[in-house]
């Protein structure tokens, strides 16, 4: 009976309004025409997350997204084919001009220069309008990072490394640095750069120092892979090889060849070893360079030239 | 591609319990104006004892009673709100939810994150004060005394072990934790007027310890120790964002917004330095050393950002965007003293622990950024997308400085010695130079869609600047190709690859440093989407990105830093970073035989790889040179299966995590150099100070496994029960074996965390209202 009802309702806006040919998204739905029209047959889309978001309550409901809303039901009551109003059958593009008609603004003002968009990621490869699983940006997933680890494999295995931001643990997620919808920033950080987003949780890098190290000031990324290493603090190579990518003239340590360390030692040469035996190297054990040059993000300390005060 | 939502590891945050129905629900009515909703959930746990810090080195694991989550949300007479708790009262635990209620939105989040990275560490000290270590005067004494009776080649690994084994079996012991506590409102102003206004507050406190900081303390015996660094640290933010949006009916023009924003960011810490008595003296001398030995932390600091942008809209997708951000860092904490040896004195005759002696009481230091975004991009005909891009981010570095006379930087707390100007180090050392530096780059796409593939070129043109570096200016070009093909459901591909060069011009004695070095990369990616049926889905993803570093300098024979009189490059010696790549490939599988089962699984493999080379010399001729090609291979995998035994009654979930890491180093030699013995001419056998590789070298295998079986008894209630099991080994060859202290006098805590495996089993019980 209801169905009927519907129906009638819809061929009453037909004749009203002149009936006949494809309707354009302008022509609104009848008044009191609401979401439950459609959830008599679509139930399953009606999960309390949908109808407890801001969507189910759109003006034009269910048409505010769907196209040609209206004579799908038509067609599907004459027992026609008609159109099939999904979004799943647009293209990216479309999908993403159709959210984009409302959520074009703050962090999503550039989603159209993103990478995402040019790599033709619709809005709906990662959020979901009807089954969202998370608790905040309706995402198909219950965490983002989850979300993101769909396409970015490599992310995935690298936030199991032992060195790791604490993202699989949940306390941070892919979000907490990256903005999914950013297309002006470079790597979609966002900050400015690099360093300016590591300094909002690591304030205490951001100097500047009496003594600065070069490359820390202009990349953190120089020396650290943010999304997981099996080598300590993140750092993208075991110290002092990380090192030695810069420091490998002749200094102090380096220059006479008795500070490397060319196989595993032992803490004491055997009896009878001969000269030159391997012994542990002190600067390959535990904290390495840093047993030292504790201070490589800069220094403010008067007599720390060298990063040891 | 249907992709189902895999079993996430439940302890970290409790998602498991926190889950929204399984599958799809059936339709409820329209539902009301105002509702309310919420999950609570209660937690059994028992456990083994873990050791290792790893195991809880961001999180709790609890044993006993928990709450790991609760939230609750709903809508009330127009206004709405919502919360979310998770890990109750724990040390991990963490709030955000918010709340709209007229005008007015509120929204906020706080955040535990625990940092324990090692357990029971050892020390000799006690922490007598915040970041001040202190061992008994009278030992000291003795252990001085004790090591400089004997002549220095004397001073063995045994001698040491025999004279500190006592000390060392009564040492302290030290958990190496800190706390990260960390929290944010943002108020919402700007529901009913014209124009989006917010202001945003954060707080974070850090407390505790950083991790295994100290350094070396240098007498006649000269020891680097292993302590446990203050953190007791504030950072607050103030922020504000006012935007005005804009619509307009013209056909060609639709509208847009513009924006502007302030920041102000003020970190404190208050730990203004780290202290830690010297283990072989009890008294400061001028030869034999100081009495204690002090580091500076990190200095107070602030930085303030203003920034205003604006996107335009036009027709045919056409968008201008442009932002324009300022920013400034000033940093003017007071400095400690040259040195705390109160026998040091400067060349005038004035005792170097005082801060009367220092020429500068501050540094009154300043960093100043501008950072310029312009973007446009349209869509003028069907099918045809083009985007362009310009950004510029410039650090200056504003500090004046002064021209650095003396310190006790050459021999730390033992020795005053005047600093040297140079022409590339003006103010005394290299590292007293205000580095700055400028980066320009314009990028530009063109896109076209054949049907289902969508074709992009793109170059890139970059410009870098520098102050006070060797390489003062470079390029970074390139240029890229990808293709992305996607038919409706059953087929996706994406395939990527881009080139950029990056060249370094300046005036350099040794080369160029690795990270503004001459550099050749390129990446390729490539992602297929297979689905050949609705409930099957494969993903095969591989990528690959390599670094080159060509025209890395040949070694030049130095003594004392400065090139021997008549040396020349010796070719074929290249030095630093010449190679890192990273390669990657995974397969996924998602299968959904039916609504009552979800089953997924992956496989990943990594390899990192990078080689730096080294050599050495005798005289100006070549002596060892050292290839280090240090890599590691990852093999990770998973599996994951949601069953609903029963519908909507029993479900089984099951979760498998495994990577092992396996690293290497790979050390190859000259044949006819030598290590220790000078004029060798045969290459000398592994054992005996020749090259072999290194095979433990950062090894970790991390092996996670849950099980979950839950019965929903009533219409809103459900209880769980399950099983976890987690392993975690590590290995380094460096530091497998060493004790708090391997060779010459080096006292590390050697906090635990390393390997652990732990049995968990927990019941939950959720309640949904």
């Amino acid at each position: 009976m209801r169905r009927c009802l519907f129906v009638l309702a819809l061929m009453a806006v037909f004749a009203l309004s002149g009936g006949g040919g494809a309707l354009a998204q302008a022509t609104a739905p009848p008044a009191g025409w609401s979401a439950a029209d459609c959830l008599t047959c679509h139930e399953k889309v009606g999960s309390p997350t949908f109808q407890h978001s801001k969507h189910a309550g759109l003006t034009e409901s269910c048409a505010s997204c769907h196209q040609n809303v209206a004579e799908h039901a038509k067609a599907q009551m004459a027992g026609e084919k008609g159109p099939v109003p999904s979004v799943k059958a647009l293209k990216a593009n479309d999908i993403n001009t159709t959210c984009l008609s409302c959520h074009e603004k703050d962090s999503r003002s550039s989603y159209l220069s993103s990478m995402h968009a040019r790599r033709n990621v619709a809005c709906t490869a990662c959020h979901s309008v009807h089954d969202a699983k998370s608790q905040t940006a309706q995402l198909k997933t219950k965490v983002a990072a989850e979300t993101c680890y769909t396409c970015h494999k490599a992310q995935r295995a690298l936030s199991m490394r032992t060195s790791h931001h604490p993202v699989r643990e949940g306390r941070m997620d892919c979000t907490s640095c990256h903005d999914p919808h950013e297309g002006n920033r470079a790597q979609m950080l966002k900050a400015d750069q690099v360093n300016e987003l590591c300094y909002t949780c690591h304030a205490e890098k951001r100097g500047p120092f009496l003594f600065e190290h070069a490359p820390v000031r202009e990349d953190c990324v120089s020396c650290h892979e943010p999304h997981g290493s099996n080598h300590p603090r993140l750092l993208t190579q075991k110290m002092p090889n990380l090192c030695w990518n810069c420091h490998f003239t002749g200094s102090g340590h380096f220059g006479s060849g008795d500070n490397f360390s060319t196989e595993e030692g032992v803490p004491v040469a055997p009896a009878g070893a001969p000269s030159g035996y391997p012994t542990v190297n002190s600067r390959f054990v535990e904290r390495a360079c840093r047993t030292c040059h504790v201070k490589v993000h800069g220094s403010n300390h008067p007599s720390g030239a060298f990063f040891v005060r | 591609m249907k992709r189902i939502t895999p079993v996430t590891v439940l302890f970290a945050c409790g998602l498991l319990a926190a889950s929204a129905p399984l599958f799809a629900q059936t339709a409820a009515p329209a539902a009301p104006t105002d509702w309310f909703s919420g999950t609570a959930t209660l937690s059994l746990l028992g456990r083994d004892n873990v050791d290792s810090s790893k195991f809880e080195e961001y999180r709790v694991v609890p044993k006993g009673v928990s709450m790991p989550v609760f939230n609750f949300q709903g809508s009330q007479g127009g206004k709405d709100f919502a919360v979310f708790g998770q890990n109750i009262f724990q040390a991990d635990q963490r709030y955000f939810g918010g709340a709209t209620v007229g005008w007015l939105g509120v929204s906020f989040d706080y955040n535990q994150i625990p940092h324990n990275m090692g357990n029971n560490g050892l020390t000799l000290f006690g922490e007598t004060s915040q970041g001040v270590w202190n061992m008994s005067a009278t030992l000291r004494q003795a252990l001085g005394a004790a090591a400089e009776g004997v002549p220095s080649n004397q001073r063995t690994y045994p001698f040491y072990q025999n004279l500190l084994g006592p000390t060392i079996a009564a040492a302290n012991s030290i958990d190496i934790s800190g706390l990260r506590q960390r929290g944010n409102v943002t108020l919402d102003v700007g529901k009913r007027l014209p124009f989006d206004l917010s202001f945003t507050y954060l707080r974070e406190v850090k407390t505790g310890y950083r991790g295994a900081s100290g350094g070396d303390v240098i007498g006649t015996v000269t020891s680097a120790v292993d302590v446990g660094e203050p953190m007791n640290e504030l950072t607050t933010d103030y922020g504000i964002r006012g935007a005005y949006n804009f619509k307009s009916s013209n056909q060609s023009f639709k509208g847009g917004n513009v924006y502007a924003t302030f920041n102000r960011n003020i970190y404190n810490d208050r730990a203004d330095s780290l202290v830690i008595d010297n283990p072989f003296r009890a008294t400061d001398n001028l030869s034999s050393g100081p009495a204690q030995a002090r580091f500076s932390t990190s200095p107070d600091n602030a930085a303030n950002r203003g920034a205003f942008g604006f996107m335009l809209r036009f027709a045919r997708q056409t968008r201008v965007s442009g932002d324009l951000a300022f920013g400034s860092w000033t940093q003017d904490a007071a400095f400690l003293p040259y040195t705390i040896n109160s026998t040091i004195f400067t060349p005038a005759g004035a005792p170097a622990n005082s801060l009367s002696t220092l020429q500068q009481a501050s540094l009154n230091g300043k960093i100043d950024t501008t950072s310029l975004n312009f973007g446009f991009s349209s869509r003028p005909v069907r099918g045809l997308g083009i985007r362009l891009r310009y950004r510029s981010y410039d650090l200056s570095n504003k500090t004046a400085k002064w021209v650095i006379t003396g310190d006790t930087s050459g021999s730390p707390d033992r020795s005053w010695t005047p600093a040297e100007p140079e022409a590339d180090a003006p103010f005394g050392y290299a590292t007293a130079n205000p580095y700055s530096n400028n980066t320009k780059r314009f990028d530009a796409q063109v896109g076209y869609d054949i049907g289902d593939l969508t074709v992009e070129g793109a170059f890139h043109l970059a410009s870098l600047d520098r102050t006070y570096r060797e390489a003062t200016t470079g390029d970074d070009d390139g240029w890229a190709l990808s293709a992305v093909y996607h038919t409706s459901d059953w087929l996706g591909i994406r395939a990527v690859y881009d080139d950029s060069r990056r060249t370094a011009n300046g005036e350099t004695l040794y080369g160029f440093q690795a990270d503004e070095a001459k550099r050749n990369r390129t990446r390729t990616g490539l992602q297929v989407e297979l689905t050949p049926l609705a409930k099957l889905g494969f993903t095969f993803s591989y990528f690959r990105r390599n670094d080159d570093y060509p025209d890395r300098p040949d070694r030049i024979a130095v003594s004392g830093g400065v090139p021997i009189s008549g040396a020349q490059p010796i070719p074929g010696t290249p030095s630093g970073l010449l190679n890192a790549k990273y390669d990657t490939f995974t397969v996924d599988v998602d299968y959904t035989p039916s609504e009552r089962a979800e089953v997924g699984g992956f496989y990943s493999y990594e390899k990192n790889a990078s080689t730096n080379q080294w050599s050495t010399t005798t005289g100006v001729n070549l002596n060892n040179l050292l290839n280090y090609a240090g890599s590691d291979r990852g093999d990770t995998f998973g599996a994951n299966a949601r069953i609903a035994l029963v519908p909507d009654k029993w479900t089984f979930s099951f979760l498998l995590q495994h990577q092992k890491v396996d690293g290497l180093m790979d050390i190859t030699a000259r044949e006819a150099g030598s290590f220790y013995t000078p004029g060798r001419t045969t290459l000398i056998p592994p054992g005996q100070g020749g090259a072999a590789d290194i095979v433990n070298y950062d090894d970790t295998k991390l092996t996670s496994v849950v099980g979950d079986l839950a019965y929903a008894f009533a219409k809103a209630w459900t209880i769980s029960f399950g099983y976890a099991y987690e392993k975690y080994t590590y290995g380094n060859a460096f530091t497998d074996g060493t004790t708090i202290f391997p060779q010459s006098v080096l006292f590390f805590m050697k906090g635990n965390d390393n390997g652990y495996n732990v049995n968990i089993v927990y019941s939950r019980l959720n309640y949904r209202f």
